[in-house]
């Protein structure tokens, strides 16, 4: 099971990131940013409310109130970026700041908050992948 | 004054992992955290579109487009905030970051983009680390096994 939630993350949130490449080639970017993101997190809402729809699950109002706090988070991610690309910071040192510094966020609160022991196989794996990650970003 | 942007930017994205670790913890369903998550931040686009001066004007062939990847990004997360039931919410993380290989990869081929010596050590990295993570994973697996059996 993990292994394969594992694939979906790679193949689903990799071609998420892949419209705003096309839509390069054919409009302007910058004015097209906001409607397309409306539609595209419609698009995530709908992907995951209409089977629930379906399987007659309710939707429940802590998860909706904790939502709120993801999605601004997820914004504020994304704001914060715009602002530093905006002001003039190069994409090659703004990318690689913001995508590794919130691994090392994410694993050093797994370490204080969540206490998840990782065994040396896992933990190449994340100082490889995190290497990996931000190559691709100077890339 | 940029760079203060780009760290807080890391404090934000990194905040978001590990909140979606908060959320499981107290066994909220993923379903009703994705739709959340994803319902606020169309309303909140909705709002930032209306004022645009051109208002919410978008050529009709970028709809297909806006609709399928923000499925994929719906489908994404709700596959992250499961598997952190099971695995470890480094590993999801890491997992959809790397997953910038793939859209790398596809404009590679689509676009003919040009293969640098750094992309080719990013993706044979990125490889390799995917196989350390999965047999990492086996080996907790095998072990937990072990240990219900005793």
């Amino acid at each position: 099971m993990w292994f394969l939630l594992m694939l979906v993350i790679l193949i689903t949130n990799g071609m998420s990131a892949y419209g705003l490449r096309v839509i390069a080639g054919w409009a302007d970017p910058a004015t097209l940013k906001f409607p397309y993101l409306c539609i595209w997190y419609a698009g995530g809402t709908a992907s995951i409310l209409i089977p629930m729809l379906f399987k007659g699950v309710k939707l429940g109002l802590k998860e909706l109130m904790f939502g709120a706090l993801m999605a601004a988070l997820s914004l504020g991610g994304q704001v914060a970026m715009a602002v530093a690309l905006s002001g003039g910071v190069p994409g090659h040192v703004v990318f690689p700041i913001a995508i590794g510094g919130s691994i090392f966020v994410v694993a050093l609160s797994s370490q204080i908050f969540f206490h998840e022991k990782m065994n040396r196989l896992t933990l190449l794996g994340v100082g490889m992948g995190f290497v990996a990650v931000i190559l691709l970003s100077i890339s | 004054m940029g760079l203060f942007f780009c760290f807080l930017g890391a404090l934000a994205f990194g905040m978001l992992g590990a909140v979606s670790k908060i959320a499981e913890r107290r066994q909220y369903a993923a379903s009703g955290l994705v739709v959340g998550m994803c319902g606020w931040g169309a309303l909140a686009m909705l709002v930032r579109t209306l004022m645009l001066p051109t208002g919410f004007h978008i050529p009709l062939k970028v709809v297909p487009i806006a609709i399928a990847c923000g499925v994929c990004a719906g489908v994404a997360y709700f596959a992250y905030q499961t598997s952190i039931k099971v695995g470890k919410v480094t590993v999801g993380w890491l997992m959809m970051n790397l997953s910038a290989g793939v859209p790398s990869v596809v404009s590679i081929w689509v676009y003919n983009e040009k293969l640098t010596p750094i992309k080719i050590f990013a993706f044979a990295l990125g490889l390799v680390s995917v196989l350390c993570l999965f047999q990492g994973q086996r080996i907790d697996a095998m072990q937990a096994t072990k240990t219900e059996k005793e």
